[in-house]
């Protein structure tokens, strides 16, 4: 595992800050945004990406919880991106989701950020991309991405990670068949959380149906899970890990594809060079462009 | 770009009440309001690391030594980052929080107060 | 405060309309017939008895504690020579809501907060500290446990010290909390049993009382932790209608005792009062009036012992100011008058300094004053349901019955108390109505004297808050390893090991917490075999 994930030294807020703040300054977008991805992008890809998806209240959050032990006993160090809904009024936001996670497992090997969606459609948010590749590029083995409620729109994560696990919940049958066209072919694994209330036979009937009308050689497992007390959340991780490895040994099988990352690449190239030419460039207010990129050019060499 | 706040109660005490009633009102402000809920001082630095937070919140609902240790060790790990305090603070700890520079909200506060503050406080960290 | 112009709108909290005045007309009529029935006379709305407090005072029931268990003792001793007729025990809160020892981490982390709340109560040892020379065969004690996990332990503590000082437990009197409101909805802790485990454990609690000690109450439903969380008045009579439905279905589905006794086990419970005096004191009619109704309709109990609703009553804590906390003497009586027109059988009013800390010596003697007054000297007692026959005050009460079985009724088609504390939604409606009383006092639509107006910044009768000991920690880390070491171990991991094995089945938890606690297990090692067997709840707040 890399040095910034682990030690407690002073020194290691530095660091630890300095991607923090990276992943601030894509948030904020421009000029300096492009050259945090750019400089990510030179990396090589290798960590591995798991998105978390399904409908508000399914338990997400409490799952990562409840993963996170495994996790972190397989990787050692696990960054999460977890996106709630901006306020589309006031532009603000309560991010909760830090509330349902257990911090006795926390210490310095998880990296948590909360993203607001600031607007962006689609249950991620603008950033969380380039935030996956920085996170990439500085070393952290495992990204959990966490994404808001999904509609039938909302499921850009697919693009971002390489496998994907949907949550859902006994009794969301009804919505779910609405919405099966989409989830389905979207999913790599399928949750059953809250696996204690009514429905749960009913719910994994027709899901099971449904993943079975798939093209695919083996549909995705479902699993049945109550994340509050850890039931069946060895089984999951389990799962879950098997899938991580099978999208390690076979990148082309990966949802976020390296063309995709090739394609963002050429296009952060462009945006910057586009800038550069400009007159905003050499204006004041950009004079300390890049002091963020810096920092994490140093992370970079640490790390190698 | 929205501005962002950490929230965290520094006690076991789970009355949510008041945070509730800030957090809402932040928001409503057009701040983006992580909650960490109840949370030790090592969680509530690395949250604030984590976030890149511009501003942290404590609710303030036990002895006034819990508190003066999360605000010391945040102060330690990023000295620009700004803190305010709200909660059951009686006078003598509400002058302990205020010598170390933070703006402290007794029960009886505005809300109005509160989010001027978090404006002045957040506006101030991104001038410095 | 008095409106711009007479004829705007004036709301009760209750979101009901009030008018300038009333008339006999005002009154609905299928209320209006039952105006003329005597107090102690179903639906007892009019009071608990004929001739009320003439014949039984309320209880002066004052929450105390803080420190080591000693100190607490002292508190203890000091009210009841004030006057105090009976005694409640507080629990530390770090560690016993919880259900962690003082060396977990989370309380290592917060070392300087334990015993800042209640006295810590790790061990049956320390529980026989705190209740050194209480009269507990001839007083009405209140053994704590509010939180529902911690219920059948400080129960069981108790008890155990109760039997061995030689006391037949079947004579003893008293009462337990484990309520859900405080638990689940005002007060969320960090760790907690999911709700479904909970509704056990306060079913097995009724189960175990009705066998052994029929003369405790059992569990107590507190509306105010409701209130003071958010719900209006009409909503925390819903809301605790709602939870009284789930225990008593709970124990219908078991089937194992009657219906009766439990619904007596049920009937008491606790209400905030708060300072608007004429809603609340008919929220107390209300109520009994309504548990009335509840019984005879949903489950033809009409056995008047079973169906007169016993109340106690605490002061709006949240009502108390910080600024100008002499103010607060003022407010403290005011709402005990409110509980006091309402009939109510127990009485706490809150200290002077509650917006501080906890209460100080002098803050808890002067709640108990304000109640030695109100009982002595103003006669507020002479006359039952004084209030009875005002046109405003028996419509009021039949507008609060009618809207609060509104509430009540909404709960239900959302599957249930429970179901509403899980999904959030109650939290939701508390927290609304929490924005709304603030806004309101920040547009300058309702005032609080020395808050909103009335300011003096210069007041020297400012206070400073209750400090408390210091040694709390300290000491309780010592006790803590002591009984661990002086204890018979063998019986004590057998005994945890027991309770993990009934934990998992669906026996009465009581009879092994007994054993435990004779057996000096403490409270960290009950709470963890509760979160190795039940999990934790999860919280649907975000703060």
């Amino acid at each position: 595992m890399s040095d910034g994930t682990s030690a407690s030294s002073p020194d290691d807020f530095t660091v630890r800050r300095a991607l923090a703040k990276s992943i601030s300054a894509i948030e904020s977008g421009g000029p300096e945004a492009l050259t945090i991805e750019q400089t990510a992008l030179q990396q090589p890809a290798s960590a591995h990406v798991l998105g978390i998806t399904g409908p508000p209240g399914a338990g997400k959050s409490s799952l990562i919880s409840a993963l996170l032990p495994h996790a972190l006993d397989h990787y050692g160090a696990v960054a999460v991106l977890a996106v709630d809904p901006s306020s589309s009024v006031t532009g603000g936001a309560l991010l909760g989701d830090r509330v349902r996670m257990d911090y006795r497992h926390f210490e310095q090997k998880v990296f948590f950020r909360s993203m607001a969606s600031r607007g962006q459609q689609g249950g991620i948010a603008a950033a969380t991309r380039a935030s996956v590749n920085v996170l990439d590029a500085a070393g952290w083995p495992l990204v959990i991405i966490e994404t808001l409620g999904i509609g039938q729109v909302e499921l850009d994560v697919m693009a971002l990670a390489d496998r994907v696990a949907v949550v859902l919940n006994p009794g969301w049958g009804d919505s779910f068949q609405a919405n099966k066209a989409g989830l389905t072919e979207q999913g790599d694994a399928f949750v059953l959380n809250k696996a204690d209330r009514p429905g749960l036979e009913n719910a994994k009937i027709l899901l099971e149906q449904s993943l079975q009308c798939l093209p695919a050689a083996t549909p995705p497992r479902v699993f049945t899970t109550i994340a509050t007390d850890g039931e069946g959340i060895p089984e999951l991780w389990q799962g879950l890990a098997e899938l991580m490895q099978d999208a390690a040994k076979n990148p082309h099988s990966r949802r976020r594809s390296e063309a995709a990352r090739e394609a963002a690449k050429t296009q952060l190239i462009q945006d910057f060079e586009a800038f550069l030419a400009s007159p905003a460039a050499g204006s004041p207010e950009n004079a300390q462009l890049g002091d963020a990129a810096e920092l994490l050019q140093r992370f970079y060499r640490q790390r190698d | 770009m929205p501005k962002r706040i950490l929230m965290a109660k520094t006690g076991l005490d789970g009355h949510w009440r008041g945070p509730t009633i800030v957090a809402r009102a932040l928001r409503d402000a057009g701040f983006e309001v992580i909650m960490i809920g109840m949370a030790t001082t090592a969680e509530i630095v690395a949250a604030a690391i984590d976030e890149d937070v511009d501003l942290v919140g404590l609710n303030v609902g036990g002895h006034i030594d819990v508190a003066l240790r999360a605000v010391d060790a945040v102060q330690s790990a990023a000295p620009d980052m700004p803190i305010f305090a709200g909660g059951t603070i009686p006078p003598h700890a509400c002058k302990q929080l205020q010598a170390k520079g933070l703006e402290v909200f007794p029960p009886g506060s505005m809300l109005t107060d509160i989010v001027d503050s978090a404006n002045r406080l957040t506006g101030l960290s991104a001038a410095q | 405060m008095r409106p711009k112009d007479p004829q705007d709108t004036v709301q009760a909290c209750s979101d009901i309309p009030l008018k300038t005045y009333y008339t006999a007309e005002d009154i609905p009529s299928s209320h209006a017939q039952r105006t003329n029935i005597a107090p102690g006379e179903a639906p007892y709305h009019r009071g608990f008895h004929p001739s009320g407090y003439r014949s039984k005072p309320w209880r002066i029931f004052q929450l105390s504690g803080f420190g080591k268990p000693e100190d607490e003792n002292e508190r203890i001793k000091f009210l009841l020579k004030n006057g105090e007729t009976g005694f409640i025990m507080e629990h530390d809160r770090n560690t016993a809501d919880h259900c962690y020892n003082v060396d977990h981490p989370e309380v290592l982390a917060r070392r300087e907060d334990v015993g800042l709340t209640g006295a810590v109560m790790q061990s049956v040892r320390d529980t026989a500290i705190c209740l050194d020379g209480l009269p507990m065969d001839t007083s009405f004690g209140h053994a704590g446990g509010a939180v529902v996990q911690h219920a059948p332990f400080a129960l069981a503590a108790y008890w155990a010290v109760a039997k061995k000082r030689g006391y037949d437990l079947s004579k003893l009197a008293g009462t337990g909390q484990s309520d859900f409101n405080l638990t689940y909805l005002g007060c969320v802790t960090k760790q907690q049993i999911p709700t479904d485990a909970g509704l056990r454990f306060n079913g097995d609690i009724i189960e175990f009382c009705t066998e052994h000690l029929p003369r405790w109450v059992p569990v107590s439903i507190a509306g105010y932790n409701g209130a003071d969380t958010g719900l209006t008045p009409d909503q925390e009579l819903g809301s605790l209608f709602a939870n009284a439905v789930e225990y008593l279905d709970e124990i219908q589905l078991r089937g194992r005792i009657p219906l009766e006794v439990a619904a007596r086990g049920c009937g008491g419970v606790s209400f905030r009062a708060s300072i608007k005096i004429f809603e609340e004191a008919c929220k107390m009619r209300a109520a009994r009036l309504m548990w009335s109704d509840l019984l005879k309709q949903r489950y033809n109990i009409k056995d008047e012992r079973v169906a007169n609703l016993r109340i106690h009553c605490v002061t709006a804590g949240s009502k108390m100011a910080y600024q100008q906390p002499m103010n607060n003497l003022v407010r403290g009586a005011l709402m005990a008058v409110s509980a006091v027109l309402g009939g109510v059988q127990s009485l706490g009013v809150s200290g002077y300094d509650e917006a501080l800390s906890i209460p100080s010596e002098h803050a808890h003697q002067m709640s108990v004053r304000i109640q030695q007054i109100l009982m002595e000297e103003t006669g507020l007692t002479d006359v039952t349901d004084p209030l009875g026959g005002s046109y405003y005050v028996e419509t009021l009460t039949a507008q609060l019955v009618e809207k609060s079985w509104a509430f009540f009724e909404e709960i239900q088609t959302r599957g249930g108390y429970l179901a509403c504390l899980d999904s959030g939604w109650l939290h939701a409606k508390a927290e609304e109505n929490q924005h709304k009383e603030f806004m309101q006092t920040e547009s300058g639509e309702a005032n609080i004297v020395g808050v909103t107006m009335a300011h003096d910044d210069s007041s020297p009768f400012e206070i400073d808050g209750f400090i408390g000991t210091d040694d709390a920690f300290d000491v309780a880390l010592e006790r803590l390893k002591e009984v661990k070491r002086t204890r018979h171990e063998k019986g004590a991991k057998n005994a945890l090991k027991d309770l993990e094995r009934v934990c998992r089945s669906s026996d009465n938890i009581m009879p092994i917490m007994m054993d435990c606690l004779e057996a000096e297990a403490t409270l960290g090692e009950v709470g963890d075999v509760y979160r190795e067997v039940f999990g934790d709840w999860r919280t649907p707040i975000q703060c």
